[in-house]
């Protein structure tokens, strides 16, 4: 997969992921790896821009081990992102799937 | 790498960013190598996840919608923090070097055709900075046109400021290239070396995923499986890009050949001006205009060089402001010197000086012809019959101003066309600070003289008559 299409599916995942649930950094990066292979080092500067643009809130909680963690926590707004980009991913690939299926059986 | 030596690159890196966020960004980082660590990497490992700290950093700072490169300018916007940013990258680029070098033959990835391929790639980029060097004979050669003001002593001054600056930065660019190959070898080698890992990587994937098909998840292998072959094409890809790159490099450097090198020649050399017109002042002269002309004309190159520079190498925001700036002070610097200048009287010729004069005397002897080569059309030659001297023997007198230059003769033969040539030319003598006095002590009297006929040589030429036919004066 090209890096540019996997950086474009890398937002949706992440707001996905955050959408289930609180996640601190380390966590979402091991979530988002079991989908994509992507680059550590382009997820934080992600992370950074999502919680700029006011998509994500962010809070501290005590943790076990070590000292406490950064979580990220999806807003209203980061919501109706994840919506739109969503549709957006279903209906692209859905149209790129069909046009697949379809030059394959005319093949 | 260390941890801290990481972060503290990170956060220089990111010196743009106000403390706070920058300390937050700085923590996220060390938490998450730290959780890593917890996880049973090494630090070494972990930090080797982020990738390039350059790429980074970089992402960082378009998190912020800053753009990368002009928040590196500006933080370095002093030439002083540049050379020694450069300085250090170069030493942690030699250090990298001699590190992974050391790795690599432990651990025996160095092949002997890798070794070939880097010999041979110096050898061509060896053979490129030759070429490179011919446009640096033709700026050369132009600016040297250019400066031929037949005005001494300011010709000759003229000429050893522009030597300097062509060759100096023909020099400093030839080092640079060669860090930036270098720089490049050491990223596609690692490239590769990445490559087998994540060969590997994939391989044992494609492994896990067996496994896990044996146990339940069916659909699950299967989905990961095109992901196994998308990683392969993602693997070629970089070279393509590369391919798509090289055109318009070479209309850059072209452009940076044209334009950014004058105007980098321009700009030393105006600052070689302004020292010269700060010691004038300091002599007494009084041209502070002139020294305000040249300082607006350094506003306008500089302004000129910024919009060039941003054409060839990045984007960065534009002023015009310099160019109306240099403008009031040219015209202001130009009211100023108008009445020095008025004042000032040129005379194109030597004062009233009395010089002492010495005369050499060579015999040479000559076959077939003999071609004599007039330095310059203020020589004065004579030739003067002689019948004492015996056939194809000249003897010669060159005249000259030894207290200011020494002269060079050269008698040449030109087998092919079975000629000789024989020719004179003053040799500076180094006395140019003597010259350069005096020069400065004529206009404190608002005198300018011009000193070319110091350089002259009159030369006599005797030979008896048959051989004076065989003499001709270019």
């Amino acid at each position: 997969m090209n890096i540019q299409f996997k950086k474009g599916v890398l937002e949706l995942i992440v707001l996905v992921s955050v959408n289930k649930k609180d996640m601190y950094g380390y966590e979402l990066i091991v979530e988002v790896s079991k989908i994509v292979d992507i680059n550590e080092g382009t997820i934080y500067p992600l992370l950074k821009r999502l919680t700029n643009e006011k998509y994500f809130d962010t809070y501290l909680t005590e943790s076990n081990e070590g000292p406490p963690r950064k979580y990220y926590k999806i807003t209203n707004l980061g919501r109706e992102r994840m919506e739109e980009l969503v549709n957006h991913w279903s209906v692209f690939s859905e149209s790129v799937n069909n046009f697949i299926k379809e030059s394959v059986v005319n093949d | 790498m260390t941890k801290k030596k990481f972060l503290s690159e990170l956060e220089e890196r990111l010196s743009v960013l106000s403390d706070e966020e920058k300390q937050d960004i700085i923590n996220e980082y060390k938490d998450i190598i730290e959780e890593k660590v917890r996880n049973g990497k090494t630090v070494g490992e972990a930090i080797n996840d982020f990738g390039d700290i350059d790429e980074l950093a970089k992402e960082i700072l378009k998190a912020y919608k800053i753009n990368p490169d002009y928040s590196q300018k500006s933080k370095d916007g002093e030439v002083l923090g540049k050379i020694e940013s450069g300085i250090r990258k170069i030493a942690n680029a030699l250090a990298e070097i001699t590190e992974q070098i050391i790795s690599e033959v432990k651990s025996n990835n160095v092949t002997v055709e890798k070794v070939f391929e880097v010999v041979i790639k110096v050898f061509i980029l060896l053979i490129a900075l030759m070429v490179l060097k011919w446009p640096f004979y033709l700026i050369h050669g132009i600016g040297m046109s250019i400066l031929e003001v037949g005005y001494q002593p300011v010709e000759t001054i003229l000429f050893i400021i522009w030597g300097t600056v062509v060759w100096t930065t023909y020099f400093i660019l030839s080092v640079a290239l060669f860090f930036i190959f270098i720089k490049k070898e050491m990223e596609t080698h690692n490239n590769e070396v990445t490559k087998v890992i994540k060969k590997e990587k994939t391989i044992v994937k494609k492994e896990k995923t067996v496994v896990k098909t044996e146990v339940k998840e069916k659909n699950k292998a299967e989905a990961k499986d095109p992901e196994v072959v998308v990683e392969k094409e993602t693997n070629i890809k970089p070279e393509n890009s590369k391919k798509n790159n090289f055109i318009p490099n070479i209309f850059k450097v072209i452009i940076g050949i044209c334009f950014l090198f004058p105007l980098v020649a321009i700009n030393i050399g105006l600052f070689g001006a302004i020292s010269v017109v700060i010691y004038l002042i300091i002599r007494g002269i009084e041209i502070y205009g002139i020294l305000i002309i040249i300082i607006g004309l350094i506003f306008i190159f500089s302004n000129l060089y910024n919009i060039f520079y941003n054409i060839v190498v990045s984007k960065k925001k534009l002023y015009m402001f310099p160019f109306a700036i240099g403008m009031v002070l040219i015209t202001f610097g130009g009211l100023m010197s108008f009445n020095y200048f008025i004042n000032l009287n040129y005379y194109d010729h030597m004062p009233d000086i009395k010089l002492e004069s010495k005369t050499d005397t060579y015999t040479r002897t000559f076959e077939n012809e003999l071609n004599i080569i007039n330095y310059s059309s203020n020589n004065k030659i004579k030739l003067v019959a002689d019948n004492s001297l015996e056939d194809n023997v000249v003897r010669v007198e060159a005249k000259y101003y030894n207290e200011y230059i020494r002269i060079g003769e050269r008698l040449d033969r030109d087998h092919y066309r079975n000629e000789s040539y024989l020719e004179f030319y003053p040799k500076t003598k180094w006395r140019l600070n003597k010259l350069i006095n005096r020069f400065i002590n004529d206009l404190e009297k608002n005198e300018v003289y011009n000193y070319k006929e110091l350089f002259n040589i009159d030369v006599t030429i005797h030979a008896n008559e048959k051989t004076l036919k065989l003499i001709n004066v270019d």
